[in-house]
């Protein structure tokens, strides 16, 4: 071997070496573009599988015409999400691993941006108590764990107060099943818990014979009671944060779909609307909607509260209910029901439809009086409508490109 | 320069030989060294063609039905040059050599075996697949992933440090779809403690990639491709243990020995390794400015991990016969393995726990035979048995929320866990066998049948979940793969290969039924069957140049927790249908000396894929489900080209580019075209290679040594987490572009029995992902000792092998 091959041999490495690491320090691509605005905001999870697939935050000044595309749009979130809304502060939830929460508010632009980011252990239920608090809860589902949890996050400043604790098993009074909780809603110094019963994370029941309510004090959250009415089965669905509807006059309406489409086992009870009244903490006697025998058979999907005793309702369009039906929420018509004069009138105009995800997705343009509901149509696609609830007719608006809308907002109402 | 001189003296006597035919001819010989021994089991080779065989016990070998031409024949044997003689057929004549005696100067420690060995066989084959001879390698400290890693199509991306999950890519497909062997038994369900990632170098003797066309001996319902590593098949007796202690108190050791008794044909093998890490490597995360939760420091922090932890120990022992008349070999064996992961984070990095953790031990016991010749010339039959039987556990019993500075604070409810409080047990049973038939008619006809059966049984229990139902009763799957082929090789310039296989599956298992009204408890079962077929076929348009192509039409079957669910989390969907894939590859290879010192191969592939009906979970409110989903179309352009100057220095270069596009039209639940039907599909690497540099010495210091300086570089392009097409750029997750220099110096004495390596990987330091927010370790030091001594059983010389 000669000194030269050796030299020859040892420059073309170092060569070779040196041309790799400059030839491969190329930046990435950054080709930033500015994000949208408009006074409305809809989070719009994109078609694809779990895996491939996240939701999208775009802003719009209209939802009456037009398009939305995701193509080069919105600000991309990461995993599956629920959105909130306290204040002029949006809270993208974290429900997977991830545990951070990044927190959007408005400019004067009508631009979103990051107000800050706070971290929180996985949530299962959340609910704005007014524009500065929102609480969560974290409950357990395996059938053995005990305690579920609340935490009051201050929106404003990203804090999280002490955790509080109430036992699920106790409220059922240890039947063999836990308590999972629906809705939150503060009046006064109370809080009303709404609560279902599991198995474990089958979320198979056999109690579904009652509407069920723990109250708490609030804000302290002490445990003072559960109230149980057999006239209906339990109230509010699957992280839906909408069985309790609460009037101006500080009344609250309790929504019980009892349909396997919705997520429950059984299914068998009267779907329909009870009444506590304002300052009680029972309900009223005298007060059940029967919404299942008003429309001659068709149990409640989601319901949504108006003003002036009106709320939007999705009401399914048929009467068997099966196994296979479970969680589909399918084909749900759109209607205005009247809570004082117990009256259900259904919207023309509108199809068929998905309900939820969770929630009866909307928003109240309180400057215009304008109602837009987001219509998810197996045959006709992804809308926005715009409702009259005075002449009962929906109107297509903006067409969305995706999967489902997760939430929509106006920020500044 | 001190240099060694060892004479071989190459004794080649080409003899006046029968031909077939009149354009046949033969070629015989004799090798010996220059010290008088004859050369055992030297590989001799027909330059450019496929035409190989070995030298038997005296040295002897014979190459038949060769083609009139001009030829090369090289001999290469371990520790020796490789001899190449130029020898001439003409049509019509018997070509008759003299008696040759060629001596030529060497230098023991500068050959690297160039000669066409079972690797390069099986490369030149008509599949579409890379070959690792992963002898060389066997002195860096890298596992089996690491080394898979630097092939072109493969992409293994793992969660962290040694021990971490990973997921195995080939051209884009993963998990399931992609099947991976050891020795031609499927590991896909070994445990944790026997993958890829846990298995050094050292065991394998080399690795084959099949990219698109997985061969009928393999059995398997691979949808994309496989992996079959192969250990050490040879019968020699041999020593190799090694040693390695590196960055993050990394401890790795190997001890590898064979010994088979020369009179009774008694063997035995062995083979034991260890792996253990602290992984306490540097991380930088968002933390809460008040340690917990709240409001996020917008200031990233540097820390530690500090609860990721992993050991694994795998003792494998197979003792038996060679080489007697009723077994070329009979071997039955046992491997015992387990491991210990602690989990430091959940899906990102975000989310940090200080002491949950996973167990896995696994007992295989095997039984291998092999018989060549068996009743006619030409009938093979090999036969493997396996039962595998182990435990796997998740441990979560923590009622503390920690942070990243290893901080806890303790949970509201005492008797908790820090994600969800779990002893859950599972245990898997199964039960594989495989009979591969083959028969050379003669030298143009073989056929080939294959049988594979294959039994899966996994039961779970939670003794601090007693509810939790999820494999509470046990889930059977069973499968029957027949595969048949034939082969047709004309004059070893144009073979092809057509296949058939036939896929049966049945599933069982047992759950509660009508749960509202009158619960009870019922088998279900659900079964299926699938044809697959295909052809492969290579031409040698010239020696050197070699064209291939091929087609299958495959199925990957759906997993008995696809169809039955978990009966907590996971639905069942009795409707659920394999994943089907059509796959098209053609490929190039050229393999060139130029003036016997500079050698050049380059290899060039395209693929086609159209695959549809891949599995996907899909959420059903607060559970999922397994659907037919997705349908993807596959292209892609991997090439690599190498260059060596003598075994003085090499240098070589990869690349590969897959577009994997979403062929989905209708996605359920999306009224209309899919608004992403044609989009690339997200979090998958498209654009990837690597790069390798090496010089080495002889004599340095002292005689019989070796000194090598090596150079990889791994870079992988920027890819989306999710869809590319949508959202606003600016604000897209990505995993970023990740370059890494890896370098390692070795120096062997005593012409390879004694080495010591040291390696520095991550050379620049840079902030590695393969996962979106799972960063992966940063520099680090690794040394490496090895001892390493073989013999041939016959009594031939002693040398390395490396």
């Amino acid at each position: 071997m000669e000194k030269s091959s050796i030299k020859l041999s040892l420059w073309m490495m170092i060569t070779a070496v040196t041309i790799a690491s400059v030839s491969c320090k190329k930046s990435d691509e950054e080709a930033t573009t500015p994000s949208d605005s408009g006074k409305f905001v809809l989070a719009v999870r994109a078609a694809g599988s779990a895996s491939e697939t996240t939701d999208y935050i775009v802003q719009q000044d209209t939802l009456s015409t037009g398009t939305i595309s995701l193509n080069g749009r919105g600000i991309e979130q990461r995993g599956f999400r629920f959105y909130s809304k306290a204040g002029n502060k949006l809270m993208s939830i974290t429900y997977t691993d991830d545990n951070k929460v990044p927190v959007y508010t408005q400019d004067e632009n009508l631009r979103l941006k990051v107000a800050g980011q706070f971290s929180i252990p996985r949530l299962h239920m959340y609910s704005t108590i007014d524009d500065n608090t929102m609480l969560g809860m974290n409950i357990p589902r395996n059938g053995t764990a005990e305690l579920a949890t609340f935490y009051k996050i201050n929106v404003n400043t990203m804090s999280v107060a002490a955790p509080v604790t109430t036992n699920v098993f106790d409220l059922t009074n240890r039947n063999g099943e836990q308590a999972y909780f629906s809705s939150l809603v503060v009046r006064g110094d109370k809080l009303f818990a709404p609560f279902f019963q599991i198995k474990n994370s089958s979320f198979a029941s056999t109690h579904e014979d009652s509407a069920y309510i723990a109250i708490y004090s609030y804000p302290g959250l002490v445990f003072e009671k559960v109230i149980r009415d057999n006239r209906t089965g339990p109230i509010g669905v699957y992280a839906g944060d909408n069985g309790i509807l609460k009037t101006e006059n500080g009344d609250l309406y309790t929504i019980s779909t009892t349909a396997i489409s919705s997520g429950y086992s059984i299914g068998t009870e009267s779907s329909g609307i009870l009444k506590i009244k304002d300052g009680e903490t029972e309900f009223d006697n005298s007060y059940f909607f029967n919404v299942q025998s008003v429309t001659g058979g068709y149990k409640l999907a989601h319901a949504a509260y108006l003003g002036n005793g009106k709320a939007l309702a999705q009401i399914y369009s048929f009467t068997d209910h099966v196994a296979g039906d479970k969680w589909s929420e399918r084909s749900v018509k759109l209607a205005v029901i009247d809570l004082y004069n117990e009256t259900v009138d259904y919207i023309s105009g509108v199809p068929l439809h998905t309900g939820g995800p969770s929630k009866l997705h909307h928003i109240k343009d309180e400057e215009t009086g304008k109602l837009y509901v987001k219509i998810n149509s197996p045959d006709e696609g992804l809308y926005i409508y715009e409702v009259d609830i005075v002449n009962k007719t929906g109107t297509r608006g903006t067409k969305i490109e995706g999967a489902n809308v997760m939430g929509m907002f106006k920020m500044k109402n | 320069m001190n240099f060694k001189q060892l004479l071989l003296t190459g004794v080649i006597s080409f003899l006046p030989v029968f031909a077939f035919c009149q354009t046949l001819g033969s070629i015989s010989g004799h090798a010996k060294s220059n010290t008088g021994d004859p050369l055992i089991e030297a590989v001799v080779i027909l330059e450019g063609t496929s035409f190989a065989t070995n030298t038997d016990d005296k040295g002897n070998f014979i190459l038949k039905d060769i083609p009139a031409g001009e030829y090369t024949v090289a001999i290469s044997y371990i520790g020796h040059n490789t001899k190449h003689q130029k020898v001439s057929i003409k049509e019509g004549e018997h070509a008759k050599l003299h008696q040759l005696v060629v001596e030529e100067e060497q230098a023991i420690n500068e050959v690297t075996v160039t000669g066409k060995n079972e690797t390069q066989k099986i490369k030149e084959s008509a599949f579409t697949v890379s070959t690792i001879d992963a002898k060389p390698l066997h002195n860096s400290t890298a596992d089996i992933n690491q080394v898979l890693n630097r092939t072109t199509g493969v992409r293994i991306r793992e969660d962290g440090g040694l021990g971490s999950n990973f997921n195995f890519s080939l051209n884009g497909f993963s998990g399931k779809q992609v099947k991976i062997f050891l020795d031609g038994i499927p590991m896909d369900n070994f445990g944790s403690s026997l993958t890829l990632n846990n298995i050094p170098i050292n065991l394998a003797d080399g690795i084959q990639i099949y990219k698109g066309v997985v061969p009928v001996w393999l059995g398997s319902d691979a949808l994309g491709g496989a992996v079959n590593v192969v250990t050490n098949q040879k019968v020699r007796n041999y020593l190799d243990a090694s040693y390695s202690y590196g960055s993050f108190n990394t401890h790795r050791s190997s001890i590898n020995a064979g010994y088979t008794d020369k009179k009774t044909g008694l063997t035995v093998l062995t083979n034991l390794f260890q792996n253990y890490s602290d992984n306490n490597y540097w991380v930088n995360v968002e933390v809460p400015l008040n340690g917990f939760d709240g409001t996020l420091d917008p200031q990233k922090k540097r820390l530690r991990r500090f609860h990721d932890k992993y050991r694994s120990e795998t003792a494998q022992v197979e003792v038996g016969v060679v080489n007697k008349k009723y077994a070329d070999k009979l071997l039955a064996g046992v491997i015992l393995s387990n491991n210990k992961q602690d989990i430091q984070t959940g899906a990102v990095v975000d989310r940090v726990y200080g002491q949950r953790y996973r167990t896995s031990k696994t007992l295989i016991g095997t039984l291998k035979y092999k018989k060549s010749d068996l009743f006619v010339k030409g009938l093979s039959l090999t036969l493997y048995g396996a039962y595998k039987t182990g435990e796997n556990q998740t441990v979560d019993t923590s009622a503390r929320t920690y942070n990243w500075y290893g901080n806890y604070i303790p949970k509201p409810e005492a008797i908790s866990g820090e994600q969800s409080r779990t002893l859950y047990k599972f245990a898997d049973n199964l039960a594989m066998s495989n009979a591969n038939l083959s028969y050379e008619i003669n030298k143009t006809h073989s056929f080939n049948l294959n049988y594979s059966f294959n039994r899966f049984s996994r039961k779970g229990s939670d003794e601090v979940n007693p509810n939790n139902e999820s494999y509470k009763h046990p889930m059977i799957l069973s499968k029957n793969i027949i595969g048949v082929a034939y082969k047709f090789d004309y004059k070893r310039r144009w073979e092809t290969t057509l296949f058939y296989k036939k896929f049966f599956q049945g599933t069982q298992t047992s759950q509660r039924v009508d749960i509202y009204v009158n619960p009870h408890q019922e088998t279900v079962r659900a079964s299926m069957a699938k044809d697959g077929f295909g052809i492969a076929t290579t031409y040698f348009v010239f020696p050197y140049l070699q064209v291939k192509g091929s087609y299958e039409n495959t199925f990957r079957l759906p997993e008995s927790e696809e169809i039955f669910g978990d009966a907590v989390n996971r639905l069942s969907n009795y409707e659920l249908k394999p994943e089907q894939s059509s796959n098209v590859n053609v490929g190039l290879l050229l393999n060139k000396t130029f003036y016997e010192k500079h050698r050049i191969t380059l290899e060039a592939n395209l693929l086609y894929r159209y695959s549809e009906n891949f599995i996907r979970y899909e959420l059903s409110g607060p559970n999922s489900r397994a659907t037919n989903q997705g349908n993807v179309e596959t292209k892609g352009l991997d090439g690599e080209i190498r260059y060596s100057y003598k075994q003085l220095f090499h240098l070589g270069i990869n690349g590969t580019y897959q577009k994997l596009v979403n062929m989905t039209e209708r996605e359920s639940g999306v009224a209309g075209i899919s608004p992403v039907y044609k989009q690339q599909i997200p979090n998958i690497p498209f654009l990837f290679g690597n790069a390798d540099a090496g010089v080495g010495f002889n004599n340095v210091g002292f005689k019989k040594t070796r000194l090598s300086l090596n150079w990889t570089l791994n870079y992988v392009q920027f890819y989306y987490l999710y869809w590319p097409g949508l959202g606003n750029k600016g604000d897209k997750n990505k995993i970023p572009q990740q370059i890494s220099h890896n370098l390692s110096l070795t120096y062997s004495l005593n012409d390879g029995m004694f080495n010591v390596s040291f390696e520095c990987r991550n050379v620049a330091d840079s902030e590695l992902y393969d996962n979106f927010l799972l960063p992966k370790p940063g520099r680090s030091f690794a040394v490496k000792l090895r001892y390493f001594i073989s013999k041939t059983v016959s009594g031939g010389t002693g040398s390395n092998e490396n």
